[in-house]
C-alpha cells in the first residue's frame, strides 16, 4: 500500500517537476515587464519554423521583442509528395505541442500560418487544395476544430515585417530591406500609412552572390582570386541592378533609416558590435561594414569568438551569450559566404551612402520573426 | 640571642609593611570595579561614553563635508542636496540622542545603529571622492595629451574638476571638463529630470518614474561641427548603461575602447553658437539609486552628472 503510495506521488510529481522546470527556464530568459509570451508557427517553403516571442508592453513603440526560442523542421512542402505533406504535418503537430507543453502557452496565443513562398508554388503547380488539407489534417492532430490557419500572401508578408520589426516611431522613414539567400526584398511606407507598402526587389542574394563567384574563380581557388572574382561579380549586374531598383523605389528621398535584415545582417551585427549581442538591431555605419569586409578578406583568423571576446573591455557584459552567438555565426557563414554577403550589403548601403546626407543604417538580427509580434498585434486589436 | 630577637621583629615589620600593601591594593582596586558595577545599570554611561568617542572620530571625517544650505543651488545639484540632507540630519538625530541624560539602552542602540548608518554614508561619499579624483586624474593626463596633440598651451586648457569631498557633484555639474579649444564641443548646464509616469511631474521616486528628460548646452568658439553627434550615456545604479530601445542606443569608440551609448543628440553647430539640446530616455523600468549622466562628443567625455531616484 505504502509502495503503492509512493509509486503515485513520483509519477503525479514527475511532470510537475518538468514542467515547472521548463517554465523556470522561460521564466528566466524573460527580459521585460508585463510581457507576454507568443508562439508563431509558419509553414513555409523549406519546412516548418516556430519561433517563441516575449513581447512587452512598450513593443510597439520601441520595436523591442525577445526571441525565446526559435526553431525550424526541414519538411520540403512545396515538392508536393505524400511525404512531404505527411512530415510537415507531423511537423507542425509537434512544434504545436511543444509550445503548449514546454513553454506553456495558452493555445489563444499561438499563431499558425502558411507563408507566401508556399502559396506561390501552390498557385504555380495547381496544388492549392494541399494547402487546405493541410490545415484540416493539423487541426485534426491537435483536437481543435477552430484553430486559424492563415494563408498569406508576399505583400501580406512584407507589411507584418515591417510593423514588427520597425518601431511605430520610425515606421514611416524607415525602408526595410531582407537579404535573403537567393532574393533581397523589401519596402517602405510612402504615404504616412500602412495601406500602402512599396515593395523592392532584387534577384540577387547571397547565396547567389556567391556561387556565380565561384563559378568565375574557375580553376583558381584561393581567398584572393575569390576576392577579384567577387568584386567583379558585383560590379556586373548586381550593382545595375540595385541601382535602379532603389532609384525606382524612391527609398533615398522618402528614408531617413535603412534597416536591413536577412542572415547576412545578423553575423555581420554580430561581428561588429557583439557588445550589442542581446539587441535585436545594432545601428552601423558605411565606414564600419567597409572595414569589417576588409578584416573578412585580410585578418579573417581573428574573427573566432576568443580573439573577439578578448577584445570587449565592459566586465558587465556576458561573455558566454556572446561566444554562444559567435559560434553560431562562424557555423553558418564561412569566410567566402560573409565576404559575398559583405559585399552585397555594401552594395546596397552606398546607394543610400550620400555625401552630405547620411542615412542611419540598422542591421535588424531577428528579421525572420519579425512578423509575428505585428501578427500578434493585429489579431489582438480584432 | 639579642641578634635572634631583633632578626625576628625586623622579620615582623617587613610582614607587617607587605600586609599595608596588600590591604591597600585590595581596597583600591576593589573600589575602582565597584564603580564601574554601578555605573553601568543606573545610567548606561559607559556605551554611551564609548558611542560618543566614536561619534567624535566620525565628525572629524565630517568636517570637510559643507553644510547643504552652503551649496548653491542649481538643479543639478538636487542628488547633493538630498544625500547632504540625509547625512545632517542624521548627524542632528544622533547629537540628540547623546546629549539627551535619560537615554534608554534601547535609545543608545538606535543612536549606534544611527551612527554606523552615518559612518557607512561618509565612507562612501568618500569612495566616490576617490573615483573622481582617478577620474580627474586620467582627464589631466588625457587634456595634456590633447593639448600638446592641438599645440595648445597648458595654460589655455580648463582645470581639472575640484576633487575634495566639498561638493563633488556640484563641480561635475556646472563645470565642463574640456575647455572649447579642444577638437570638441564642451557641455555646460547639464540637467537631468526624472517625469512622473502618470501626471508628467517631476519626481525622485524610480517606481513613479515614467521618463527621463535631459538637456544640455554645447559650446565651440573655434570650430563648427556639421553633421555632430552628442552620445548620451546613462549608466545605472547596477553599472549597466540604460538601453531605452535598440534602435535608440549602439557602440561609439573611445580612448578606454568602444562603450554602449543610451541615446545620441544629431545637430548642426555654428563656431561659437550657444546651443541647447534635449533628450528623452524611455525606458520600461528605472532601478532606485544613482544614475551617472555622461556626454561624449568624438569620443571624449565632455560632461557629466549624477541624479539619484530613490
Amino acid at each position: 500500500m505504502y509502495q503503492q503510495l509512493r509509486k503515485s506521488l513520483l509519477f503525479f510529481s514527475l511532470p510537475l517537476f518538468w514542467a515547472g522546470s521548463l517554465l523556470g527556464q522561460t521564466k528566466s530568459q524573460l527580459k521585460y515587464e508585463n510581457s507576454q509570451v507568443f508562439a508563431g508557427i509558419e509553414v513555409g517553403s523549406k519546412g516548418v519554423k516556430m519561433s517563441i516571442l516575449e513581447i512587452g508592453k512598450n513593443a510597439k513603440k520601441t520595436g523591442a521583442f525577445n526571441v525565446l526560442k526559435d526553431t525550424a523542421v526541414n519538411t520540403d512542402f512545396i515538392s508536393f509528395t505524400p511525404t512531404s505533406f505527411g512530415a510537415t504535418v507531423k511537423g507542425l503537430s509537434q512544434l504545436y505541442q511543444v509550445a503548449v507543453n514546454e513553454f506553456a502557452i495558452p493555445p489563444s496565443r499561438i499563431f499558425t500560418m502558411v507563408s507566401s513562398g508556399v502559396k506561390m508554388q501552390a498557385e504555380k503547380d495547381n496544388r492549392v487544395s494541399w494547402i487546405g488539407q493541410l490545415a484540416d489534417s493539423f487541426r485534426l492532430r491537435i483536437g481543435d476544430p477552430q484553430r486559424t490557419v492563415d494563408i498569406i500572401d508576399v505583400m501580406g508578408e512584407a507589411k507584418l515585417s515591417h510593423l514588427g520589426i520597425v518601431p511605430e516611431s520610425r515606421r514611416y522613414t524607415t525602408f526595410l530591406i531582407d537579404i535573403g539567400s537567393g532574393n533581397t526584398k523589401g519596402g517602405y511606407f510612402p504615404n504616412g500609412n500602412t495601406n500602402t507598402l512599396r515593395l523592392f526587389e532584387l534577384t540577387w542574394g547571397t547565396k547567389t552572390i556567391n556561387n556565380a563567384t565561384v563559378k568565375r574563380c574557375e580553376e583558381d581557388n584561393s581567398i584572393t582570386n575569390y576576392n577579384r572574382q567577387l568584386t567583379r561579380v558585383l560590379a556586373g549586374d548586381p550593382n545595375n541592378e540595385i541601382i535602379y531598383a532603389v532609384n525606382a523605389s524612391g527609398a533615398y528621398e522618402m528614408s531617413d533609416y535603412i534597416a536591413i535584415s536577412g542572415g547576412i545582417a545578423w553575423s555581420v551585427a554580430n561581428y561588429i558590435s557583439p557588445e550589442l549581442i542581446e539587441n535585436s538591431v545594432v545601428p552601423v555605419t558605411y565606414a564600419d561594414v567597409l572595414a569589417f569586409s576588409d578584416r573578412i578578406f585580410k585578418e579573417y583568423e581573428t574573427l573566432n569568438a576568443d580573439q573577439i571576446i578578448a577584445d570587449i573591455k565592459d566586465p558587465l557584459l556576458d561573455k558566454k551569450i556572446i561566444r554562444s552567438e559567435l559560434k553560431k555565426v562562424n557555423q553558418v557563414f564561412d569566410q567566402r559566404a560573409l565576404m559575398a554577403g559583405t559585399g552585397l550589403l555594401l552594395k546596397i548601403m552606398r546607394q543610400f551612402e550620400g555625401i552630405y546626407e547620411k542615412k542611419q543604417f540598422y542591421l535588424v538580427k531577428n528579421g525572420q520573426v519579425g512578423w509575428i509580434s505585428a501578427y500578434v498585434d493585429q489579431q489582438i486589436n480584432k | 640571642m639579642r641578634d635572634s630577637k631583633s632578626l625576628i621583629l625586623l622579620l615582623l615589620a617587613i610582614f607587617s609593611l607587605v600586609l599595608t600593601f596588600v590591604v591597600f591594593y585590595y581596597f583600591f582596586n576593589e573600589t575602582d570595579n565597584e564603580k564601574i558595577n554601578f555605573a553601568l545599570p543606573k545610567a548606561g554611561l559607559a556605551p554611551k561614553d564609548s558611542l560618543s568617542v566614536k561619534y567624535a572620530s566620525l565628525l572629524n571625517d565630517l568636517n570637510g563635508v559643507p553644510a547643504a544650505s552652503s551649496i548653491e543651488s542649481d538643479s543639478a545639484n538636487a542628488a547633493l542636496f538630498t544625500q547632504l540632507g540625509a547625512l545632517y540630519q542624521l548627524k542632528n538625530e544622533i547629537t540628540a540622542i547623546l546629549k539627551n541624560t535619560n537615554s534608554s539602552t534601547a535609545d543608545l542602540e538606535i543612536a549606534r545603529q544611527k551612527i554606523t548608518e552615518l559612518q557607512q554614508r561618509v565612507e562612501q561619499l568618500n569612495n566616490r571622492n576617490d573615483n573622481i579624483e582617478l577620474e580627474n586624474k586620467r582627464l589631466s593626463a588625457l587634456l595634456s595629451k590633447l593639448a600638446s596633440n592641438f599645440n595648445i598651451p597648458e595654460n589655455m586648457v580648463s582645470a581639472p574638476i575640484a576633487t575634495t569631498v566639498t561638493a563633488p557633484v556640484t563641480k561635475v555639474n556646472s563645470e565642463p571638463i574640456l575647455n572649447s579649444n579642444a577638437g570638441v564641443l564642451s557641455a555646460y548646464n547639464i540637467n537631468l529630470k526624472a517625469l512622473d509616469a502618470e501626471n508628467g511631474d517631476e519626481t525622485n521616486a524610480a517606481t513613479e518614474t515614467g521618463k527621463l528628460v535631459g538637456s544640455f548646452v554645447v559650446k565651440n568658439n573655434l570650430s563648427p561641427f556639421n553633421n555632430t553627434e552628442m552620445m548620451v550615456v546613462l549608466v545605472q545604479p547596477n553599472g549597466r548603461v540604460l538601453q531605452p530601445s535598440p534602435w535608440e542606443s549602439g557602440t561609439f569608440s573611445t580612448a578606454e575602447g568602444k562603450k554602449i551609448y543610451s541615446c545620441k543628440v544629431k545637430f548642426d553647430y555654428r563656431k561659437g553658437e550657444t546651443k541647447q539640446c534635449n533628450f528623452n530616455i524611455n525606458a520600461d523600468q528605472y532601478q532606485k539609486g544613482n544614475y551617472m549622466l555622461q556626454l561624449y562628443h568624438n569620443g571624449i567625455l565632455v560632461g557629466r552628472l549624477v541624479k539619484n531616484l530613490g
